[in-house]
């Protein structure tokens, strides 16, 4: 009799044991904002209710707390952010049309490079790629030809890539650890 | 009084002294470094001390709201010092400041009282061999977060008291010990973890009776854990995401986990001073404890919380002082090993870096965070 009771001891603790880890990696009613953001990573910054509305000619700041950063930022510095991992998106919809001819006018850098060839980074615009060069620690003006007219209300995916990702640390460029890719200063979608 | 009653009040009173005079040296070291160019007193209340503030003052934020420029929130801190400290205010007129500060006193006392008492369980042939160990400990150049209002000392003293009541095989103490441990800080569960392993070991991996009889060992690692499991079943509730703790630090203090060797070699070219004390605390800890298990001077179930707490956050990254601290008082249990002109020395060259270290704390050059 005692013996079955032990067994049914290690039962309920191993039931409990289960049910947590299952509470654990199972449980999830946090608000559909904070999904996107911490679970499946699709914005990167807290701003709920902030639209992907972008007026085109205005210059969206790297510092600045935006909708538009869809996924793959890390938290915003004063002037620039840094990117997470090797491709990092923007999602806008400008609030006007973008004729073909449209700019897009960009401001980037990347870390330095101590051993082997400087960064490449690459620029593509709903999927097409419209700029690949090399970045260093100087930021960089970019300017680049958008591959079509865009319609009001329509949206756009802006997704700068990197070639390797590094952590500042590695280059002592500051104490951050976290691997990094490209720097955003600024960003702008200028009609012709 | 008879002997053993005596003993046990000299005891007492040894560990109310070591208690207060390594506080004292700190509170002096504060006199001296404490205020500001233009006169005022700097605050001891700093840096994360801030955050377990918020949990007192407001309880733990629904989500990053508060901080969205940085996405940070103070669920990524954990409760039971929060509630302790909530606790002793709730029933004293003292801010959270003064309660963080009495609490660190309160701590080094019961520490040093349980060292001094059972200080075979920690392979210390007796008290004066324990006295050198509590001295160098609470003395030691990092042991400034052991006075402030931060959680290192109450983590200490739980990670003891769980250690030492599993050793006396009083198991209903470990248990609670160790569940405070877990509510403590995440690298808390390291312990029953080792201990888990060490038993097994000790019982030549038999799991099957151990599973089928369960005893009071088992119950009692059974137990520890689930501060932590209270925890994120608390974050579950109130965040819907049980894990909301760990997503906050990655994303907001960026202490995701990385590459530790990378860590390492790039810790000692980083332009700052912390990074590089990190990899010496890294590489020099585990130097010691390695020494001190092989000769059998640290016992291992504490050699290997010591090690997975620093070892751990280094995966982070390396500008981290208080992480690496966390769980290091097993390597002061060498210091009873030196000559006594040298353990001397060692512990005066102690105090002068931990005044040096809270300068440096309060001047803001060491992140403390």
């Amino acid at each position: 009799m005692k013996a079955r009771w032990r067994m049914l001891e290690t039962a309920g603790w191993l039931a409990l044991y289960a049910a947590l880890i299952g509470f654990v990696l199972l449980w999830n009613t946090a608000p559909p904002f904070y999904r996107k953001v911490f679970i499946e990573q699709s914005t990167s910054d807290w701003v709920p209710h902030g639209t992907r509305d972008y007026e085109p000619g205005t210059t969206l700041g790297g510092g600045t707390l935006s909708a538009i950063y869809a996924g793959g930022w890390w938290s915003p510095h004063l002037d620039f952010r840094w990117g997470k991992g090797r491709a990092h998106r923007l999602v806008l919809q400008p609030t006007a049309p973008l004729p073909a001819g449209s700019r897009l006018v960009t401001t980037i850098a990347a870390l330095p490079v101590w051993f082997g060839p400087p960064r490449e980074i690459t620029i593509a615009v709903d999927g097409t790629e419209v700029m690949r060069r090399t970045a260093g620690p100087k930021p960089i003006d970019i300017e680049a030809a958008l591959p079509r007219a865009i319609a009001a209300g329509d949206e756009v995916e802006i997704v700068f890539g990197i070639d390797r990702v590094q952590s500042p640390v590695t280059v002592a460029a500051s104490d951050d650890a976290m691997p990094v890719g490209v720097a955003l200063y600024t960003v702008a979608l200028l009609p012709p | 009084l008879p002997a053993a009653s005596r003993r046990r009040t000299v005891t007492i009173a040894l560990a109310i002294a070591i208690a207060a005079a390594t506080t004292l040296c700190f509170a002096l070291a504060y006199l001296v470094v404490g205020r500001d160019s233009d006169g005022t007193w700097l605050p001891l209340c700093r840096w994360d001390c801030h955050w377990y503030r918020s949990i007192i003052e407001r309880g733990y934020d629904p989500d990053p709201r508060l901080d969205p420029r940085d996405l940070q929130a103070n669920y990524a801190f954990y409760p039971a010092f929060p509630l302790v400290a909530g606790a002793l205010m709730a029933v004293t007129p003292l801010n959270f400041t003064q309660v963080g500060l009495l609490l660190g006193l309160l701590y080094s006392g019961l520490f040093s009282w349980l060292a001094l008492t059972f200080h075979r369980e920690l392979h210390l042939p007796d008290q004066r061999a324990a006295i050198a160990f509590l001295v160098a400990f609470l003395l030691s150049p990092l042991g400034v977060v052991n006075h402030v209002p931060y959680t290192e000392m109450q983590f200490n003293l739980a990670a003891l008291a769980t250690f030492i009541a599993w050793r006396r095989e009083h198991y209903l103490a470990a248990a609670l010990s160790g569940v405070v441990l877990t509510a403590t800080r995440l690298p808390g569960v390291i312990l029953p973890l080792a201990l888990l392993v060490e038993l097994l070991a000790r019982e030549r991996w038999r799991f099957g009776p151990l599973l089928a009889a369960p005893d009071a060992r088992v119950r009692a690692l059974a137990v520890m854990p689930l501060g932590l499991g209270g925890f994120l079943v608390y974050l579950g509730l109130h965040t819907g995401d049980p894990l909301a703790s760990l997503r906050i630090q990655h994303f907001g203090w960026n202490q995701g986990m990385n590459d530790l060797l990378l860590n390492l070699a790039t810790g000692l070219f980083a332009r700052s001073n912390t990074a590089a004390l990190g990899v010496v605390v890294v590489v020099g800890v585990t130097l010691l404890l390695g020494f001190g298990v092989r000769r059998g001077h640290i016992p291992l179930p504490l050699a290997a919380l010591a090690f997975f707490s620093y070892a751990l956050p280094a995966l982070s990254r390396m500008a981290s002082v208080p992480r690496f601290a966390l769980a290091l008082f097993p390597v002061y249990l060498l210091v009873p090993l030196l000559p006594p002109r040298w353990r001397l020395g060692l512990i005066v060259g102690f105090a002068v870096l931990q005044f040096l270290t809270l300068h440096l704390w309060l001047d803001e050059r060491l992140v403390m965070v």
